[in-house]
């Protein structure tokens, strides 16, 4: 039986003989191109001649060039299609006659000497399916003792072609072997977009072993401009807990956006872990940085008693994300400071009410003002919020949020004078 | 008029056309190894497995599309993709499009409130399914296609969105794909994907597994005409950057920037070129760095019209949307302002688009008419034709030979044969036949802004339509 494929994604292209094929079109595109200039410039050089007969033999010259290519490249795609289809269906046969050689050589059997193409990726594919089970460990001593990692590694680093270098490093980046992870830093520094991606992709997950040593410019390199947010996002996450200094040394950059991505990551890879940047960076100067440092708050971030005034004071923020995110970083409140988040139901910016609804969804004491703000709040676009989200919550958990008149002993919310001056 | 005038003006119009389609043609090919450059699996894989995506919401109209909808729901509800919504807006359906929702997904009215910033028709009634909990319905007053969208756009949970015709499906990595380039380019607003004709395709567990060509010759025609104009045509426009066009069909956008230009245009037919139009506008007017780009892999499989008749109200359509956005953003015509989109891409789109059929038809008359009147060798006419459908089947020829390298193509000899026919056949008299269609609509569409015109679906029949293989 195969072993499952882990990346599962089937490739769009079929790479068989795509690149000759490339310079074929290619070929074909310059000649026409050629073949036209030259013969608008004859035609020109005609013009003053006078002379119709040449006109004509110009413009048979030309349909006889393109017929020849029309020919050429039907014939190209009955072939091309008439091979790739018979070897589809060769393809599985070998795949599943290398699944088991494989298996053969796990067991302790006879050691593959060769590995076809459709071997090395059936290889790949094996130890990625099975990254943490020793076997995959073999497979990958296998791969690199026949030589096939330093041949990929060679490729990826120097070979003219840049579709090469990637089919190459993809297959490295695939092995995962930490032998590799200098040319993965090597080629994050790469002209080319593609090779950079598939190098950080490569590095990430080589530097997610534990212990394994972050280079101390990695950040420089992240920061430089050559990778989208997204992508080091990306990257910190797969690094996982080895990220740690990486994520520390941005939450301290001079750019906003990095600030902002550090304390993103750090929610996303262990907001009990950072939560002293979060005390940090709740005084930040950006809105975008100090919503992020509730978000981390919010997500799990241990919330020390000291902060909780500083956490209700960013509700009077003039930043809606910052409002909003601290009506969500409340949660982290032993109790729901209910005036606080009844003020903000009333909140002129959705988000911001939708966050403090969801906050007094909750909790038992929070429910109950939410159930009071269904027919009591004096915003009517609060009400409306509160009324939705106690529609939610009856119908996902069969909660039973008491109705306003009905809820005796709950307490309005109110401010006091002068506190629910909104920014 | 000199008679070997006019032969260079004809020649020298022909050659700068063709050196264009070379230069695409390089594009094309250039793009293709760029393409596998970029999007190798283990990239799509870690999106699949890391919590770093951008969850998207798939916005689908849906009007009259009972015959439809079930089968376009269920293939969304399929996609591979971590985080995603669908939120099916029946936009004043008449028919059994809701009764059809509901019965098959288990519908219940639920209470929603949402941030509305674009105007729009009244919504009836808001719906969740109790066994797909990321499936909505909204129930709204009919007011069209863009309408329907502003609605479903202001439901939307998620940053990105992707609008989709109801009649149309996605293939199952589809979103992972166009995904993976917003993850790759954080300026990037719009990306769009490959539409290719659904007719002809093979189902088994409401996957395509193969492709056949259709009977009806108006379908096939329509195959060549889509691997031409997605594979070769907006292959180089993106690469340019001089995208005017994410096909209406399936595009993904970033959300908040969709809502602060407004949403779709209401009175317009062609809503889809209008938005992207607008965002150009817009980012060129914040002068902030934007992209909208097309990429070639993504794949949408729609249902093309297989009547004649629909069909011709399809492209009457296509061509007043076409017309309708070009005047409405005049503005950026020529302006430097707007940079290659005002210089180099709209003077594009005005000559080579929408005054083709006019630019064209004229050729064809005045050719006739020099001839008839012997102010023009008819030899030389003859041949000049023949070149031009030449030269036209080998753009063709060659975006078939792109196509070849798809993971779903057209693969039986006989029926690539029959493909390569039309493509030749299509410089004979189908592409003649939509100018006149194309040039009516100039002619008319003034008259008619804004008017759809009736169209009909054809339910997508998802059964399995191949034989289990046998046992080994």
């Amino acid at each position: 039986m195969a072993a499952p494929r882990s990346a599962d994604v089937q490739p769009m292209w079929r790479q068989f003989q795509l690149l000759p094929f490339t310079g074929m079109a290619l070929g074909i595109s310059v000649t026409l191109t050629l073949t036209m200039v030259v013969f608008t410039y004859l035609l020109f050089l005609n013009l003053f001649a006078q002379s119709f007969s040449r006109s004509l033999v110009i413009v048979l010259g030309v349909l006889v060039v393109v017929s020849l290519t029309t020919v050429l490249l039907t014939v190209t795609q009955l072939t091309y299609v008439t091979v790739t289809a018979r070897q589809d269906r060769d393809v599985d046969a070998q795949r599943a006659a290398w699944q088991t050689r494989f298996d053969r050589f796990l067991a302790g059997g006879e050691v593959p000497q060769h590995l076809s193409a459709l071997a090395q990726d059936e290889l790949l594919q094996r130890r990625e399916a099975q990254a943490d089970h020793p076997d995959s460990a073999r497979l990958a001593a296998l791969y690199a003792g026949l030589g096939l990692r330093e041949r990929d590694e060679a490729l990826a680093l120097r070979h003219r072609n840049g579709t090469t270098r990637a089919l190459a490093l993809e297959r490295l980046v695939l092995l995962r072997d930490d032998r590799t992870l200098p040319v993965f830093l090597t080629l994050l520094r790469d002209a080319r977009g593609s090779l950079r991606n598939l190098a950080l992709l490569g590095a990430a997950r080589a530097l997610s072993v534990p212990g394994a040593p972050i280079p101390p410019d990695l950040t420089g390199v992240l920061t430089s401009g050559a990778f989208s947010t997204q992508q080091v996002r990306e990257a910190l996450c797969l690094i996982g807990p080895p990220a740690e200094p990486l994520v520390r040394h941005m939450a301290a950059d001079a750019r906003d956006r990095w600030r902002e991505l550090a304390v993103d990551a750090a929610t996303r890879l262990d907001p009990q872990r950072y939560a002293d940047l979060a005390d940090t960076l709740l005084r930040d100067p950006t809105p975008g940085v100090r919503a992020g440092a509730l978000r981390l708050y919010a997500g799990g971030a241990p919330l020390h008693p000291g902060m909780h005034a500083l956490v209700l004071a960013q509700a009077q923020d003039p930043a809606w994300a910052v409002r909003a995110m601290s009506a969500q970083a409340m949660r982290a409140f032993a109790q729901p400071p209910t005036v606080v988040l009844w003020r903000l139901l009333g909140d002129p910016n959705w988000w911001v009410r939708q966050h403090a609804a969801q906050t007094l969804a909750r909790s038992e004491a929070g429910r109950a003002v939410l159930g009071r703000a269904v027919t009591e709040h004096p915003d009517r676009f609060a009400r409306d919020m509160a009324r939705t989200v106690t529609a939610e919550l009856t119908v996902a958990a069969n909660l039973t949020v008491p109705a306003g008149p009905s809820a005796p002993g709950v307490p309005l919310p109110v401010e006091p004078a002068g506190a629910a001056a909104r920014a | 008029m000199n008679l070997t005038a006019v032969e260079f003006m004809f020649l020298v119009y022909f050659a700068l056309m063709n050196v264009g389609y070379a230069i695409g043609l390089t594009t094309t090919v250039r793009q293709l190894a760029l393409s596998i450059r970029r999007h190798q699996t283990v990239r799509f894989a870690s999106l699949l497995t890391r919590d770093t995506h951008k969850p998207i919401s798939l916005l689908v109209p849906a009007f009259n599309e009972e015959a439809t909808i079930e089968a376009s729901v269920r293939s969304l509800l399929n996609l591979r993709y971590p985080q995603f919504e669908v939120i099916v807006v029946s936009d004043g359906s008449r028919d059994r499009t809701l009764e059809e929702l509901t019965l098959r997904f288990d519908l219940h009215p639920v209470s929603m409130v949402v941030p509305l910033t674009i105007r729009t028709q009244a919504v009836r009634a808001t719906y969740r399914s109790a066994s797909v909990p990321h499936l909505l319905v909204i129930d709204k007053d009919n007011g069209g296609k863009a309408d329907a969208l502003n609605v479903a756009l202001q439901y939307a949970r998620y940053p990105l969105f992707c609008a989709l015709d109801a009649d149309s499906l996605l293939d199952e990595e589809a979103l992972l794909r166009v995904a993976r380039r917003f993850a790759d380019d954080d300026d990037l607003l719009v990306v769009g994907g490959t539409v290719r004709p659904l007719n002809g395709a093979v189902f088994r567990g409401g996957q395509i597994v193969d492709l056949t060509l259709p009977r009806r010759a108006v379908e096939r025609f329509q195959i060549v005409e889509y691997i031409r104009a997605f594979l070769v045509g907006r292959t180089t426009l993106s690469t340019y950057g001089l995208l005017l066009i994410i096909s209406g069909a399936f595009g993904l956008f970033r959300r908040d920037v969709v809502l602060q230009v407004g949403g779709y245009a209401h009175d317009t037919v062609g809503e889809d070129m209008e938005l992207i139009v607008r965002l150009h506008r817009h980012a060129r007017e914040q002068r902030r760095p934007y992209a909208i780009t097309y990429v070639i892999d993504p794949i949408c499989w729609t249902q093309v019209p297989d009547t004649w008749g629909l069909l011709r109200r399809q492209r009457d359509r296509w061509q007043r949307g076409l017309m309708e956005t070009l005047w409405r953003h005049r503005r950026m015509f020529l302006n430097p302002r707007y940079g290659r989109i005002g210089l180099v891409a709209m003077p594009y789109y005005v000559f080579f688009e929408a005054l083709a059929p006019v630019i064209e038809l004229t050729g064809y008359l005045l050719a006739i008419g020099l001839v008839l009147s012997g102010k023009f060798s008819a030899p030389f006419v003859a041949l000049f034709f023949l070149l031009a459908i030449a030269y036209g089947t080998l753009i063709s020829f060659s975006a078939q030979s792109v196509e070849v390298f798809l993971r779903q193509r057209i693969s039986p000899p006989g029926d690539r044969l029959r493909l390569l026919l039309f493509a030749l056949l299509d410089n004979l008299g189908f592409r003649q036949w939509t100018l006149i269609i194309r040039f009516w609509a100039t002619l008319t569409g003034p008259l008619r802004a804004g008017q759809w015109g009736k169209q009909e679906r054809r339910r997508i029949d998802t059964t399995d339509t191949t034989p289990d293989p046998p046992p080994s």
